[in-house]
């Protein structure tokens, strides 16, 4: 299944091209880009709708699987990703607290604290601690064990207990609450606006070149500790490192955008599969253009071109990811290389 | 012999007292009743998914915008022929009614009957000052589905639902409490929502004496509906708020665009098919809202501030440069409850006024809405 490096390179970055002016040209109103020029109304629908959402579906599918790749390398489990090891859920779980935690406070009698949820404790903050403290334990409980297979049941199961944590906030929310937390959990790019997005980029492009950074690291990490360490990597500190970068990572995401599955999984796989290496050196930039190529398709198709109406985003990665990794996977019959 | 005698003496004299007393069977088979026959079916003006028809014996009630649920309200001493099996059976009369939405509250609220409710779910959305009385006097209980020792502790004998939940009705019916699916907000004329109050003077045995005032809902409505339509000006409409980038707006065909039309205003969406809300992208309505004068219940925003904050982009649009923006958070609870969705769902003619006032004469005093600032 090996491609030529430039051939690869090439193709997803044309296809990643082709990407940008579909999206940039088709969307739920009739506008395109020429019109942009043309009138104010479409401009303003270019400047203030149709860009962020591009920049945001470039960020974000980078974004996850930047964040992906570095949980499957720290674990060294080919499934591991933020959907499958709970740390969307995590940050899932600062949202849900951001936006249903005064009523369930409310409602156990505890007014005082439900009053602290009052307070506009920004979603984006509080999903990124989630996302941070889920990463935490999972490192800390992963240390103790000896398989995969049990990281990721562990992984599942703090994901359940998150899920019955944010029912019951949901039993005690108000309609308008409990809507609002559904809408966010379908996924959308819709939301971003040019403001967000100050803060969004520089935070993730820091995360990217600080991932890029960490190259050599995550190379030896594959080795296993105790090897690692047997070279000189620093273990502690390079799983700290992993964790801020892939929590900050997930959890903006997470936060902006909603919890977006398969992606983290998919696309590292498909680098290592596609391009045939381990080495970090590639796989990083490969894994940040093919993200940003796959969630701009994605999208595109979350839009419904031509029609008013919109998909969430979360079944639309789904629905084309899950037959695109099978495909690979039944014919390289290998993860990791 | 004498033994051979007594014996087949006592056999008789057993036989005879064993056929004094009727067997089991024939000690419940129940006398059949006369048939029952058709009496009446209540007229709806303006309601279309609901059906009643009157027989002798007992009132059969249809709803759902198929008529496809159907029920048979009769009380628990009538046998059921075979032929009635199939309806969800309704025990005559009902005395504590459970209600899981406040458009219902508003509806028994209007019709005097407001003493039948004992229960509701999340009541502290409840705006009525009579209602939150009752609550506080341990009168109506708040229910929790997960919590059915409620709905037992409460004796409730009928549950409203807004929409079919199998499981959750499933769990009803075996605790001997009727559910009845009730999606008044379903209807596409304001007063063929207020109209399902109806249904109450067939499921309890209070005949209400409020005709009166609806035929005055009526009447006025119409009257506002007929001013409002020699208006020549027809200013355009948008409603509701995004989140996250997706919008909800209501269908064409709903009671909202409905009431937007008969108060002289051109709903944007209103070419739209459906009475559901439909979920659009934000690009689109900010695309074809941008016609639009009026801009009415903006979700729970009290402030243009607070419109701005859900998203900057909105700031755009031209009722909230002009600041036309109108909520219904005028009759708001402290707890979040809108009387926009509780009396407000019976009383349609009060709402039409106030669209009236501040859609043409630019006039604020209003009942339900208030302008936001």
């Amino acid at each position: 299944m090996k491609i030529k490096s430039h051939i690869w390179w090439c193709s997803v970055f044309s296809i990643l091209i082709i990407g940008i002016v579909l999206h940039l040209q088709f969307g739920s109103s009739s506008i395109g880009i020429i019109q942009a020029f043309q009138e104010e109304q479409a401009a303003f629908i270019f400047r203030q709708v149709r860009i962020p959402r591009l920049l945001m579906a470039l960020v974000s599918g980078a974004a996850i699987s930047i964040s992906g790749l570095l949980m499957q390398t720290m674990f060294r489990n080919p499934i591991a990703g933020p959907y499958v090891l709970g740390v969307s859920s995590g940050a899932g779980l600062g949202v849900a607290l951001s936006i249903l935690g005064g009523s369930l406070f409310s409602a156990l009698g505890f007014v005082q604290l439900s009053t602290f949820f009052s307070f506009p404790i920004t979603e984006t903050i509080a999903a990124i601690l989630g996302a941070l403290v889920l990463l935490f334990c999972i490192t800390i409980l992963s240390s103790r064990l000896r398989d995969g297979a049990s990281l990721l049941i562990i992984g599942l199961m703090i994901g359940m207990a998150v899920s019955a944590l944010v029912s019951i906030m949901q039993l005690y929310g108000s309609e308008g609450e409990v809507r609002r937390f559904v809408l966010w959990g379908m996924g959308s790019l819709a939301g971003v606006t040019n403001s967000d997005l100050v803060f969004i980029i520089p935070i993730c492009l820091a995360c990217f070149i600080a991932s890029f950074l960490l190259h050599k690291r995550l190379d030896l990490m594959l080795l296993g500790e105790e090897d690692a360490e047997a070279v000189g990597l620093n273990i502690k500190q390079t799983r700290y490192s992993i964790i801020a970068i892939a929590g900050i990572l997930a959890g903006i995401v997470t936060a902006y955008a909603g919890p977006i599955g398969f992606v983290g999984i998919a696309v590292p796989h498909l680098c290592r599969v596609t391009l045939k290496t381990s080495s970090h050196n590639i796989l990083v930039p490969a894994s940040i253009l093919l993200g940003c190529t796959f969630l701009v398709y994605c999208d595109l198709l979350s839009k419904l071109p031509g029609l008013e109406l919109t998909l969430p985003l979360n079944a639309v990665t789904a629905l084309i990811g899950a037959p695109i990794v099978i495909r690979y996977m039944l014919r390289s019959q290998k993860w990791f290389v | 012999m004498s033994k051979f005698i007594l014996c087949c003496s006592f056999f008789v004299a057993s036989l005879l007292f064993v056929s004094c007393f009727p067997s089991s069977e024939q000690a419940t088979k129940t006398i059949p009743l006369p048939k029952s026959t058709f009496v009446d079916s209540a007229y709806f003006d303006f309601a279309k998914h609901i059906e009643i028809a009157e027989y002798s014996n007992y009132f059969i009630i249809k709803t759902g915008t198929q008529l496809e649920h159907e029920y048979i309200v009769v009380s628990d001493s009538y046998k059921l022929p075979d032929s009635l099996s199939s309806y969800t059976r309704i025990p005559y009369p009902v005395k504590n009614i459970a209600c899981m939405s406040t458009t219902q509250v508003g509806l028994i609220e209007f019709i005097g009957l407001a003493n039948k409710i004992a229960g509701i779910a999340n009541s502290k959305y409840v705006y009525s000052d009579v209602i939150q009385q009752r609550i506080k006097e341990d009168l109506i209980t708040n229910l929790d589905q997960q919590d059915l020792e409620s709905w037992i502790k409460a004796d409730i004998d009928l549950v409203l639902l807004s929409d079919p939940q199998a499981a959750f009705q499933e769990k009803l019916q075996a605790l001997g409490i009727a559910s009845l699916i009730m999606p008044e907000y379903l209807e596409s004329h304001p007063l063929g929502r207020a109209e399902w109050h109806v249904i109450f003077d067939y499921l309890t045995d209070d005949y209400s004496n409020n005709r009166q005032n609806w035929a005055e809902v009526i009447s006025l409505y119409e009257l506002l509906a007929k001013k409002a339509s020699e208006i020549k000006t027809k200013p355009s409409v948008m409603t509701g708020l995004p989140y996250k980038g997706t919008w909800y707006m209501p269908g064409g065909d709903g009671y909202l665009a409905q009431l937007i039309e008969d108060a002289g205003g051109n709903y944007i969406y209103s070419k739209s098919q459906g009475t559901k809300s439909m979920s659009l992208d934000l690009e689109a309505v900010i695309n074809t809202c941008d016609t639009a004068q009026f801009w009415i219940n903006p979700g729970t925003a009290t402030s243009l501030q607070e419109i701005q904050a859900a998203d900057s982009r909105l700031a755009n649009l031209r009722p909230f440069q002009d600041s036309l923006i109108y909520n219904a958070s005028k009759r708001q609870s402290a707890s979040g409850g809108y009387d926009l969705y509780e009396s407000g769902v019976a009383r349609p003619d009060l709402l039409l006024q106030d669209l009236i006032k501040f859609l043409h004469f630019n006039d604020d005093r209003l009942q339900y809405f208030e302008r936001l600032n």
